[in-house]
């Protein structure tokens, strides 16, 4: 009987990518700085996620786009090694060249064949100074960026939901229906952090799961979001009930 | 690979499913199905099927589990029937053709023509959980890949549609490849085709291949089918080769001599799965090459002749030994009945519809075909006792196994799976049953049973195997 061959068996990676709104509007309010905290503290989570999901390598990347767009983190990094430097606030809103930066990285290669569908976060409190609707179209004839798990958080009230949503994709048909499949509105930075949470944790492990579905079925959603949490005001939380 | 000097043939091919680590850590079914078989042609040539089937497994395909067995099932079922109807192709490139077009637009218009009919028939005889008793049939909750792969001494073939991956391996190590594997544009991820999709027949084209073994082209190979489990869980796809050539070699060390499921693959397979893509795992796997055995000596017995000719004898019984006679009327029971509930689901009228209506005109059934086991009462109570309580289930029920009651004087059934005890209950329930062999029912299934007995064409049957439990009371 031979024995088990010298081959590479690999878990596979699951690449999560923030694309972090730094203009100068971010500075009001505490925004920027209650961003930055939210991303932190979901770290240990997210670790824990893909510790109970070994047969996903979650591998984090995050673009931060105010006057151009660069990477914050450029290096897939595992979730665990990972340590979140602030991001800073400042100039316009050039979320289209940070779209245009994911665009480059979700082709095969470098994208991996055996990826599992990566998860996008967009968060922004304006509106996109640059061509945002070449490069979202751009974005989109990557087939990576159609399968991929595209979320938006919305900051404060001056955000541009049909933007936002545009990135996601088409909304749910129950408008009274809470839903990822639509931007999530953070008002306060508990909200933000909430939403933060949800998806390095509770959408990261829906995505890790391996789980066929159906070619065309984009428009429910590529994978089944799990439920979003509760967004009560919480008066103990230390970032302090703002409404931006 | 290649054994000692012999006949070419295939190995009885083997097959196996395993619970991805994903899956099992969550509690949840495993979604794959795989199964494998031997017969033989009307000329008695050798035949291997096997086929393996990935349930998509998110909460939105909740039944893909149901759905990728039945797939296999029918699949099998399927093939087998027609294969077993006609004298084997020898390989000219005419012939392969023809079986390129069996495969490409025939068959897969009848297996999802099949499938459908039979997760219907499933849904409707299903008591749903409360978080979907609300929710209306949709195709989509059974959704599942196929791949099928036919293995005969010229030519062998494959076809399906979804992400399954299909290795031939040769005798040199090089020379092996993947030779088919779902290739659209902009298939990423965990997106597939599916037999729950709009036209799916569609689809199979793209995946179907047919090679001759004849001349030249008779080299000795081996072919490993598997669900995308396998083939993710490795690095690169020269990982994927080796890893597939290791399950060849360890599945099937020797000549075998049974086809079927194999659980010398397990630890391997659990292994992938936890150590790379967590996914159920799959696989199929023969090998091509000279073998010191007749090929058919250790195959499942021959299905019957299926002549057109009802007027003709019926062929002559082999005479194997008592042990092997046994297996061997096991094996062919059990193919009758598949082809049989095959044909129900489908509502096909083929060859075997003209087969199986020779048969039961020429041969008196056996006094063991007549008789239920006692697992088989229990499930028929269980079908009896879901439909009298519901008695709007009867008629879709007994609707979707119209060919059945057409089918009448077949022997027996033995279920299809652990749940299929409907094709039991109609088989108790032929007219002319002797007495004690056909279940007592409430009024309405006797009257509905009754009645589609009674309108089938060309017959004339008595009622006596209906009996009507009155209906005083039924406890079940």
């Amino acid at each position: 009987m031979p024995g088990f061959p010298n081959v590479r068996l690999a878990n596979r990676p699951l690449h999560f990518i923030y694309l972090c709104d730094c203009s100068g509007s971010m500075a009001a309010q505490g925004k920027m700085q209650a961003l930055n905290q939210a991303i932190r503290q979901s770290l240990p989570g997210m670790a824990r996620v893909a510790r109970d999901n070994p047969e996903a390598r979650v591998l984090v990347r995050a673009v931060a786009f105010a006057d151009q767009a660069s990477w914050h983190i450029a290096a897939p990094t595992p979730v665990e090694q990972l340590q979140w430097r602030d991001l800073q606030a400042s100039g316009c809103t050039a979320m289209g060249a940070a779209l245009e930066l994911v665009a480059d990285q979700l082709q095969t290669p470098p994208m991996e064949e055996r990826a599992l569908p990566p998860v996008l976060v967009l968060i922004s409190d304006g509106q996109p100074t640059d061509d945002y609707d070449a490069s979202l179209e751009q974005l989109m004839q990557q087939p990576w960026a159609q399968k991929a798990v595209r979320l938006a958080i919305a900051l404060g009230h001056d955000a541009d939901l049909d933007v936002l949503q545009q990135f996601i994709g088409p909304a749910p048909a129950n408008q009274r229906e809470r839903s990822g499949r639509r931007p999530l509105q953070a008002s306060n930075a508990t909200a933000l952090a909430q939403y933060i949470q949800w998806a390095s944790t509770a959408v990261v492990g829906a995505a890790s799961m391996p789980a066929s579905r159906l070619e065309g079925a984009e428009a429910s959603g590529n994978i089944p979001l799990p439920d979003l949490p509760p967004t009560e005001l919480d008066p103990m939380d230390d970032v302090g009930p703002m409404v931006w | 690979m290649t054994a000692p000097g012999g006949s070419w043939s295939w190995s009885l091919p083997q097959h196996r499913s395993r619970c991805g680590a994903s899956h099992h850590r969550r509690g949840l079914h495993c979604q794959d199905a795989s199964l494998s078989a031997s017969l033989q042609s009307a000329d008695g040539q050798a035949i291997g099927l096997m086929a393996v089937a990935d349930g998509h497994g998110s909460s939105r395909y909740w039944l893909s589990d149901v759905g990728s067995r039945l797939a296999c099932e029918l699949a099998i079922a399927l093939a087998a029937q027609e294969l077993v109807a006609q004298p084997l192709l020898d390989g000219t490139l005419q012939q392969l053709e023809a079986v390129r077009h069996w495969l490409a637009e025939e068959w897969p218009q009848r297996l999802v023509s099949a499938w459908q009919s039979a997760i219907q028939a499933d849904w409707q005889g299903r008591t749903l959980p409360p978080e979907h008793c609300s929710d209306a049939f949709s195709s989509q909750t059974y959704g599942s890949t196929l791949g099928l792969v036919v293995l005969t001494p010229q030519w062998w073939a494959h076809t399906g549609l979804g992400d399954w991956d299909l290795v031939l391996l040769g005798d040199a190590q090089q020379s092996d490849r993947i030779i088919s594997q779902e290739n659209l544009p902009g298939l990423q991820a965990e997106a597939t085709e599916s037999l729950c999709q709009r036209n799916a027949s569609r689809s199979f084209a793209a995946r179907t291949g047919v090679y001759p073994l004849t001349g030249d082209q008779r080299q000795a190979c081996g072919v490993v089918l598997s669900t995308d489990g396998i083939r993710k869980s490795c690095a690169s796809d020269a990982d994927h080769l080796a890893l597939c050539r290791y399950l060849l070699e360890e599945g099937q060390p020797q000549q075998l001599n049974t086809a079927g499921e194999s659980t010398r693959l397990d630890p391997s397979l659990d292994r992938i799965s936890r150590e790379g893509s967590g996914d159920d795992v799959s696989v199929a796997i023969a090998w091509f090459g000279e073998l010191d055995r007749e090929p058919s000596a250790a195959r499942t017995p021959p299905l019957p002749d299926l002549s057109l000719d009802q007027a003709g004898p019926p062929p002559p019984e082999p005479r194997p030994s008592a042990a092997l006679q046994s297996i061997r009327q096991l094996d062919w029971r059990r193919w009758l009945l598949v082809a049989w509930l095959l044909a129900a689901a489908t509502g096909l009228g083929s060859a075997g519809v003209f087969w199986w209506r020779q048969q039961s005109a020429t041969r008196p059934r056996s006094r063991e075909s007549l008789s239920w086991r006692a697992e088989q009462r229990a499930g028929m109570h269980q079908a009896i006792a879901r439909l009298c309580k519901q008695p709007a289930l009867i008629e879709p029920s007994l609707k979707a196994r119209v060919l059945q009651f057409r089918l009448g004087s077949n022997p027996p059934a033995e279920p299809l799976s652990r749940n299929d005890w409907l094709g039991v209950l109609i088989a108790s329930s032929r007219p002319g049953q002797p007495a004690g062999q056909s279940e007592p029912v409430c009024p309405e299934l006797a009257a509905a049973l009754q009645r589609y007995w009674l309108d089938q064409p060309n017959k004339k049957p008595s009622t006596q195997g209906i009996p009507n439990r009155n209906a005083r009371s039924m406890e079940f």
